[in-house]
């Protein structure tokens, strides 16, 4: 089959899959509706911290108001796209529990996009709007201009954190096979990913170091947001490339050897 | 060519023993004791095309293993399966397109949803063109007699209802072999039946090969000629129906009726074992070589004998009886 075969089927795959979700959403219209408002509220208030703390301070970290809330839009933006398109991956272990993904394994269709576009979350599409108003707003507002190399920098890098993340949903999915009680490992990187709401110098070196190297939420959220603001030096661009190539094709590896090992549940 | 071609199968599962106890728990922690079992032998076995096979043994007898190994679900430790000429581990597209797996334990469907959306995105992962997905779901709807049910959300929907659209979900894709594990489970007697007249409709008109497990023997014994009998991840039998009864069954059922009066009990033993016997009726076990003589016996002595009824042993009496047999050695 064609690669631009497989494609087109699996964008009509997930076209249905969204379908399905937006059908069960309209189910409980009301569990929505809360769902959305708690989500814009925790937003809008964490919006409101920002501007708070900037009427006592001029900078932090050295960073003005606009590029601090650069930095949080830009990890809201990662983060709800991730939600929005890879939220299949919080079902994941119900459904090898239960051995539905039995059922996926034995379909023509590639079991691991199956799984993260499962349930593709019409409200965190929704919700993604108003965040890339904000962030062309706040761009605008940047104290100092904004090149077409910055903006290309910047979608660079919100494509390979988009890349890593990726990965860290493999990886999830992968542990959850191999170790069938876990489903926390999700709940660890959206736990972590909190440090990227804030520009990374406010914290020590050394823990500059674990988020870039180890759980690599700086590579993920900081580095877009540098590279619009001009901050981001050659070698640490082609660091970020590499680190986000190697590390997704060594998530897709482990979750090729943990579907070997699969065991499915019993019947 | 055989549709499915099993040869040495082998599948062993790895499991931790966890200790109970909360110092159990935090010993696990640190070690953990592995232990290995094998669902399934060392089994070989061939289905030719169009043949529906009932798989037969008691949990854990290794069928579902099977059926998923068939199904790539799980990658075999040792051996060899093929399926059309593809080894279902390898996943590869166009096998999963020619094959279709229902287990009744398990569900397909969107449950908050209508059967038809579910069905629909099915027709997306196996890329039905249209004009066959409806001529598909006409026919099997048509077979099923399941009108509008597709259209109501499945989880109001009763089991059996259920069960039936699974099979639509299952079968839009025309597959050539379908491998049912347990697909009458938990249905009332009249549901089971239609889900069995379906399978044995389905098989004859589209010469689809069927692989079948089932823990209701009516389901093997209505539906299947040929039956596989597993036992402890191990072939135990595999042949005819009725091979199975001559060969582990070497007695016949006599029932005989009596049109007055009561003979006493004891008086029937020396005919064969018997196994019931009420106020107008008799019923014994008599060794196959006999049965002619013993009827004959019977019907020349002064019993009021007004009828006599000889058969075989039940299937599921003879499954039983060849698990507890081996239960006992074990």
């Amino acid at each position: 089959m064609s690669d631009f075969r497989v494609l087109k089927k699996h964008f009509r795959v997930w076209r249905r899959l969204s379908f399905l979700a937006i059908g069960s959403y309209l189910s409980s219209r009301i569990d929505s509706a809360t769902f959305l408002l708690g989500k814009l509220i925790r937003f809008g208030f964490f919006l409101l911290l920002i501007v708070s703390i900037f009427r006592f301070t001029k900078t932090m970290a050295g960073y003005t108001q606009y590029e601090v809330i650069l930095f949080y839009l830009t990890f809201n933006l990662i983060d709800v796209f991730a939600q929005a398109f890879f939220r299949g991956i919080y079902l994941f272990k119900n459904d090898v529990l239960r051995g539905n993904f039995d059922y996926v394994l034995s379909k023509p269709v590639n079991a691991l996009f199956y799984s993260m576009s499962r349930l593709t979350d019409i409200l965190d599409i929704v919700f993604l709007v108003p965040i890339v108003l904000l962030i062309a707003y706040t761009t605008w507002r940047l104290p100092a201009p904004v090149t077409a190399a910055n903006v290309f920098l910047y979608l660079l890098f919100l494509c390979t954190g988009m890349l890593i993340v990726l990965g860290i949903h493999i990886l999830s999915a992968s542990v959850t096979i191999w170790v069938i009680e876990s489903e926390n490992f999700i709940w660890l990187y959206r736990e972590t990913m909190t440090v990227g709401r804030f520009p990374p110098e406010i914290f020590s070196a050394p823990v500059r170091f674990v988020f870039t190297f180890f759980l690599p939420i700086i590579l993920i959220v900081a580095f877009p947001a540098k590279g619009l603001l001009g901050l981001l030096s050659g070698p640490w661009i082609l660091f970020a490339l590499a680190y986000a190539v190697a590390f997704f094709f060594l998530c897709l590896a482990l979750w090729r050897v943990s579907l070997k090992k699969y065991s499915s549940a019993s019947s | 060519m055989p549709a499915i071609e099993v040869v040495d199968l082998v599948k062993v599962y790895e499991t931790y023993r966890k200790r109970p106890g909360l110092l159990g728990s935090l010993r696990g922690l640190f070690h953990r004791e592995r232990i290995y079992t094998a669902a399934v032998n060392g089994i070989s076995f061939s289905i030719d095309e169009g043949e529906l096979v009932g798989f037969l043994g008691p949990n854990g007898a290794g069928k579902t293993t099977t059926l998923k190994v068939l199904s790539g679900i799980l990658y075999p430790t040792g051996g060899d399966a093929k399926v059309l000429g593809h080894v279902p581990a390898r996943r590869q597209k166009e096998y999963q397109k020619q094959f279709a797996l229902v287990m009744g334990q398990k569900n397909q469907l969107w449950w908050d949803l209508p059967a038809r959306e579910s069905i629909l995105l099915n027709k997306e992962i196996y890329e039905i063109p249209d004009g066959e997905f409806d001529r598909i779901l006409g026919e099997l709807s048509d077979l099923l007699e399941i009108g509008d049910i597709l259209d109501f959300p499945v989880r109001k929907l009763s089991l059996g209802q259920r069960m039936k659209c699974e099979l639509v979900a299952a079968l839009i894709h025309n597959p050539k072999v379908l491998l049912l594990d347990e697909p009458t489970i938990g249905l009332d007697v009249v549901a089971q039946k239609n889900i069995r007249d379906f399978i044995r409709r389905y098989n004859r008109e589209k010469k689809t090969t069927v692989l079948l497990t089932s823990h209701y023997m009516e389901d093997i014994s209505q539906l299947c000629e040929r039956v596989i009998i597993l036992d402890a991840g191990r072939i135990i039998f595999d042949g005819r129906l009725d091979e199975l009864i001559r060969t582990y069954a070497p007695q016949k059922v006599l029932t005989v009726t009596f049109a007055e009066g009561m003979p006493a009990e004891s008086r029937f033993e020396r005919y064969g074992e018997l196994i019931e016997f009420g106020p107008y009726k008799a019923v014994m076990r008599v060794p196959r070589e006999r049965i002619k003589q013993v009827a004959a016996q019977l019907l020349a002595s002064d019993f009021p004998v007004d009828d006599i009824l000889i058969s075989e042993v039940a299937v599921d009496e003879v499954v039983r009886e060849i698990f507890q047999t081996r239960a006992g050695k074990g």
